[in-house]
């Protein structure tokens, strides 16, 4: 009897032996670590706000692809307005360019991250950080996401002071702005400047043509070869007419008067007078260098040119206006959704999901643990 | 106590070592190339089905290819199909062994486990180096990420064949139920799409699936530009975890019950 007693208390002890160690590392290795951590969220934790912001970045018009309804249907929602560029401006935003340009405005996320009234698991450990460190930092506190369906952008701020949340937020918008300003010149630019120094060119090209013009008139003292070509050519028709006129009365003079009949000498002077004429406006429309078919010629040359280079000068016009036209159509603005408030409850801690998590885990490594370590007693040689 | 649990680790070292060996034998012979097989049968699957997507171009961005992407996809699948659907036959043709004190339910498990684990690893090193030299894939981006979440799954699907293990002998009916499932997951499982080609609403649902982002976590460490918002590590590791607790605890429920002759 007394033997089944203490057979029976040394089971008992050798039964709660292992319990108790049990319990003791459970309270060691789970509760404790939770009640640490529930301290620390309630008691000593900073507080961090959250900064919420929303924009878009569209243009004036909507481009609408020309592919008829099925083009509508398979791409509908799937490319909002000024994708590219919402995507451009997020990987801006979440840059280490985004954090220089912040200080530039005089918000230094390095100072503020690092701060010392902040507790020292939640601010940036080192006082002086490195950039990729405080990069990686950054880019935990700062989210921005693009949403491709809406295309609305979603700005998340956090800080460890209201107002520093909000003052980062709203700083980071007017960068995205000025990054999409940025966007616009380039595309103005680049529109224009093909068109402009088309538009220069077609210029020079009349100016020295009108030089040209200018030169040849001066050299001619004529103003227009082919008026007065025209000119010369009708005192040459007159001036055959009455050659033509005189001879005929010269050949009847000649039936019926003698040769040395004052009247029909008259007449031959006049003959021969009219002849130099005519022979010297012939020479005048087309002998010699300085005739008028040459100078028409090559004031005609002259001319045509005139005509292509102010074809061409009008054409660049019109191609530097529908530059700019389509410049100011695909312009692009940042349009502000939701402006950044100013948080007032901290997002961060928050004590009991925290501590419920930590419990959680830890409750099951260690359960795990206990098990394993139980599978091993079995390979325990006795 | 310490001494006898390190002496307790070292045995259960040498019967894990052990029955390795016994698999290897048992389930391969010593004929022809013998235990070579275990590497033989993933081996030719994925070639196989490497070579079905070597003429196809599947709509992945940047640089990631479609034979990796295959490849890879389909070793680790194999990897997680045989240590789960082999877990319900592991009783039958391991029965005897529990006249052994020292063998345990969890042994067997995890010497099949770490031949599944190592076959696949070894799989992957020679494929992928031999797919780069055809000119079909990129040398891994990251190998380290690669290796992490193949040993990531293996764990995975060790939980998940712990817990089988104990259904099928709990219920026969558990047991014939776990092919079929297996082979439904199958589209599931993220072994064979990446979640790029899909729109948000049904990202967030497939994302609830612990073994999707684990797949992610594969090509982001198998492709330079492959995009990482899919893959995750806590959500796994906690199922992982989760897996891992129910699994010890169903075995531990399971082994008084077990006849062993």
């Amino acid at each position: 009897m007394d033997m089944q007693v203490a057979e029976a208390e040394a089971e008992g002890q050798a039964k709660a032996r292992p319990r108790l160690t049990r319990r003791l590392a459970f309270g060691l290795l789970v509760l404790l670590p939770t009640l640490l951590v529930l301290l620390y969220t309630l008691a000593l934790a900073s507080p961090q706000y959250d900064s919420h912001a929303a924009y878009m970045i569209r243009g004036t018009e909507r481009k609408n692809p020309d592919g008829g309804l099925l083009a509508s249907l398979v791409t509908q929602g799937a490319s909002a307005p000024a994708q590219g560029e919402s995507m451009a401006v997020r990987d801006f935003m979440r840059s280490a360019d985004a954090i220089a340009a912040l200080k530039a405005k005089g918000i230094d996320l390095a100072a503020h991250y690092t701060d010392s009234g902040s507790d020292w698991f939640a601010r940036l450990t080192p006082t002086q950080p490195r950039a990729e460190e405080l990069l990686e930092f950054y880019q935990d506190k700062v989210q921005v996401d693009f949403d491709e369906q809406s295309g609305m952008t979603k700005i998340r701020v956090r800080a460890f002071a209201p107002q520093d949340a909000q003052r980062i937020a709203l700083a980071l918008i007017a960068l995205g702005e000025e990054r999409v300003n940025s966007f616009n010149q380039r595309a103005v630019a680049a529109a224009q400047q093909d068109a402009q120094a088309n538009l220069a060119s077609a210029e020079a090209e009349i100016a020295a043509i009108q030089g040209k013009l200018t030169a040849f008139r001066d050299l001619t003292r004529d103003i227009d070869p082919a008026s007065s070509g025209e000119g010369t050519l009708a005192q040459l028709e007159k001036a055959e007419a009455q050659l033509i006129a005189q001879r005929s009365e010269l050949t009847s003079m000649r039936s019926s008067l003698s040769g040395s009949s004052p009247l029909v000498i008259a007449a031959q002077a006049r003959v021969a007078t009219l002849e130099r004429t005519v022979g010297a406006l012939r020479s005048r429309l087309t002998g010699g260098a300085n005739a008028v078919n040459k100078r028409l010629a090559a004031y005609e040359e002259l001319k045509f040119k005139q005509e292509l280079a102010a074809k061409r000068y009008d054409d660049a016009r019109e191609r530097l206006s529908r530059a700019n036209d389509q410049a100011a159509r695909e312009r692009l603005f940042l349009v502000p959704v939701v402006s950044a408030n100013l948080p007032d409850k901290p997002a961060w801690p928050q004590p009991l999901g925290l501590t419920l998590a930590v419990f959680l885990g830890l409750a099951t490594v260690f359960a795990i643990g206990w098990l394993l370590l139980a599978g091993l007693r079995e390979h325990m040689a006795d | 106590m310490s001494q006898s649990i390190a002496s307790a680790l070292r045995t259960q070292g040498n019967v894990v070592g052990a029955l390795i060996l016994r698999e290897l034998h048992t389930r391969f012979g010593r004929a022809n190339i013998g235990f070579l097989w275990i590497f033989g049968e993933p081996l030719l699957l994925a070639v196989a089905v490497g070579a079905l997507h070597s003429a196809q171009h599947l709509p992945l961005t940047g640089s990631a290819k479609s034979v990796p992407f295959a490849l890879a996809g389909y070793a680790l699948f194999i990897m997680l199909r045989s240590m789960v659907s082999r877990a319900e036959t592991l009783l039958e043709a391991n029965r005897p062994l529990l006249n052994h004190r020292h063998v345990t339910l969890f042994d067997m498990l995890l010497a099949r486990a770490l031949l599944e684990l190592g076959s696949t690893v070894a799989v992957l090193a020679l494929l992928l180096p031999v797919a780069w030299l055809a000119g079909y894939a990129d040398l891994p981006a990251n190998p380290v990420m690669v290796l992490g979440a193949t040993v990531l799954l293996g764990w995975f699907s060790f939980a998940l064949s712990m817990l089988v293990m104990a259904g099928s002998h709990q219920s026969p009916l558990i047991g014939r139920l776990v092919h079929p499932l297996l082979y439904l997951s199958m589209p599931l499982s993220g072994a064979f799409f990446a979640m790029q080609w899909f729109s948000p609403g049904l990202q967030e649902i497939l994302s609830w699936v612990p073994t999707v982002p684990m797949f992610e976590l594969m090509r982001v460490g198998l492709f330079a530009d492959y995009p990482a918002d899919q893959a995750g590590l806590a959500y796994p590791l906690a199922c992982t975890a989760l897996l891992t607790l129910l699994g010890l605890a169903a075995l531990r429920a399971v082994r008084p019950r077990i006849e062993i002759n």
